[in-house]
Order: C-alpha cells, then sequence, then structure tokens
C-alpha cells in the first residue's frame, strides 16, 4: 500500500474542496519482465534511385530503435521474438512502414530502399500510379480505335 | 373575616403523561466502495479486469506494450453522495505517469446509492520500465 501526500490546489485539472471522507486504494496490476525470446534485426536502407546508402535513417519498432550509419548499416538487438512492424523515418524520404520476422538468438536481415517525398509512403506506391496510367493509356487507345472505326 | 383558603387537587394525582419513543430520524450510512480496476492493453486490445473481493494476480505484460487504466466504484451506502474520484498509473520507480480526476473543475458528481460511477480512463502509457507497475484508487465523498 502507497501513503501519499497530496498537494491541494489545482492537481490534475481539479480545483481541489476536500471532502469529508476518503477512501484509498492501489492494486498491484501489471509486472513487465525483461524478455527472454529475442533476436536482433539489422540491415541498410539505401536510396531508391541513386541506390546510395542513406545516413541518418531512424530505424524503430515500439521503444527499440536504431540509427544508420553513413554506410546505411543499422542493428537492433533484444527484440522479442515474433512478426513486429518496423519503421524507417528520414525527413525528405517517405516513411516506409516494413514487417520482419524475429527468431531467437538469431539475426533477421531487412534491407529497404526510401523513396523521395514527405509523409507516409502512398498505399500500393509506386504500382498504383503504373496501374493507373496504363489503364488510362489503352483507355484512350480504345477510344481512338472506337472513333476511327 | 375568615380569608380566603384554596384547596385545589393534588396535581401529582390528576395528571397522567405518557411519552412514546416513535420515529427516529437519521441520515444514513455514506460510503463509496471500490467496485473494480481495468487496465487496458492498447497495443493488443485486450482489457483486464480485477474485480473487488476476487482474487488476482498483476497481469504480465511485455515491455513496450502501451496500456491504459479506470477502475469502477460505487455508492455502497445509503444516501445519495457527492464524490470526487482519483486515479493514477504508478511506475516501478514510484513516479506516477499519468492521472486524473474525475470530474474535472471544482463540483463533485452526485452519485444514488447502489450506482457505479467510474474513473477516467487514463494513458496510454509505454511500459518502458521492467517490474511492478501500480493503479492507485482515491475516493472523496460527503453526504450531497
Amino acid at each position: 500500500m502507497i501513503v501519499k501526500e497530496f498537494v491541494f490546489g489545482i492537481l490534475g485539472g481539479r480545483i481541489t474542496q476536500d471532502l469529508a471522507n476518503t477512501r484509498e486504494k492501489t492494486w498491484d496490476a501489471i509486472t513487465v519482465s525483461q524478455p527472454v525470446n529475442v533476436g536482433g534485426i539489422k540491415g541498410h536502407v539505401y536510396h531508391k534511385e541513386t541506390k546510395e546508402p542513406i545516413e541518418g535513417v531512424v530505424v524503430s519498432f515500439q521503444l527499440y530503435s536504431d540509427q544508420t550509419d553513413p554506410e546505411g548499416y543499422y542493428e537492433i538487438t533484444e527484440i522479442p521474438v515474433g512478426t513486429h512492424t518496423f519503421t524507417f523515418t528520414k525527413g525528405g524520404y517517405y516513411i516506409a512502414e516494413r514487417d520482419a520476422t524475429i527468431y531467437k538468438d538469431e539475426w533477421t536481415t531487412l534491407d529497404v530502399e526510401l523513396t523521395p517525398g514527405e509523409g507516409p509512403e502512398p498505399s500500393g506506391f509506386p504500382w498504383l500510379w503504373v496501374g493507373l496510367g496504363t489503364a488510362a493509356a489503352v483507355g484512350i487507345v480504345i477510344a481512338k480505335k472506337r472513333l476511327s472505326d | 373575616m375568615p380569608g380566603i383558603k384554596f384547596t385545589g387537587p393534588k396535581l401529582s394525582q390528576s395528571i397522567n403523561e405518557k411519552t412514546w419513543g416513535a420515529i427516529m430520524v437519521s441520515q444514513g450510512i455514506a460510503d463509496m466502495c471500490f467496485g473494480s480496476c481495468q487496465i487496458i492493453d492498447e497495443t493488443t486490445g485486450e482489457d483486464y479486469i480485477f474485480r473487488e473481493g476476487e482474487p488476482y494476480d498483476p497481469i504480465d505484460l511485455p515491455y513496450g506494450h502501451e496500456v491504459g487504466a479506470s477502475f469502477l466504484c460505487d455508492n455502497c451506502g445509503e444516501v445519495a453522495l457527492k464524490v470526487f474520484v482519483y486515479i493514477e498509473l504508478i511506475d516501478p520507480d514510484g513516479v506516477a505517469r499519468a492521472s486524473a480526476w474525475n470530474p474535472r473543475g471544482s463540483i463533485p458528481a452526485s452519485i444514488n446509492p447502489g450506482v457505479g460511477y467510474y474513473s477516467e480512463n487514463i494513458g496510454p502509457v509505454t511500459l518502458d520500465k521492467t517490474g511492478l507497475w501500480l493503479v492507485y484508487g482515491r475516493l472523496e465523498y460527503d453526504i450531497a
């Protein structure tokens, strides 16, 4: 049981007025232990078009993170086993999210290419735009053919 | 001339008295009780409830998950109460990582007998320390 002294005044957004009765309780709510089954992830981050390594990309999953060095290399250790989504962030590039599976006491390699842009990576990028462009071109060809007929 | 002399009846013999213990008026018992505590693992969407009077163990959650917390109290007395409710989520180092009064402001909530009342749901807080995390609840109440 925690014994607490409350400083009355403005606390947590309330102008307190001590009422006549109080009752307290503390729950032992959550235990957090260091995960036993852990592995690591490593890899390189490159520029999508130039294939040059990118320095300073923040690679993160929950509280685990690292930053790429001048060779674009990163590594994160002590990650719980399982499949997780890793986020790759750097100003001037679309934010990339990639899934990777971590195995106990093993390294998982994940190389990523970043595309210049801002904000989240467009959904389906870049195949969505390629698909739309192709569909439009085919439509124009069909329309021209019908007109000529 | 003879003086006038009153010789009335003796009062103690002519008046009867009785008192009935008829009605007792009291305010009734004022009491607020803790009902349950709820932990929400925001990372997985699962929630966990510790009900008052039932044995429980602290839940084991992975490092890095995000959690929220709230508790339910109820007016277990006999009269309407005005109530303030306070909740904290405390990390293994004793630091309050989230807290809230309910209701906010200076006017307490009015709760009738038998009626439950939730604290605010605080969080999400990232479990960034290993060890035991606590939820602290406090009720302030008085007859409305």
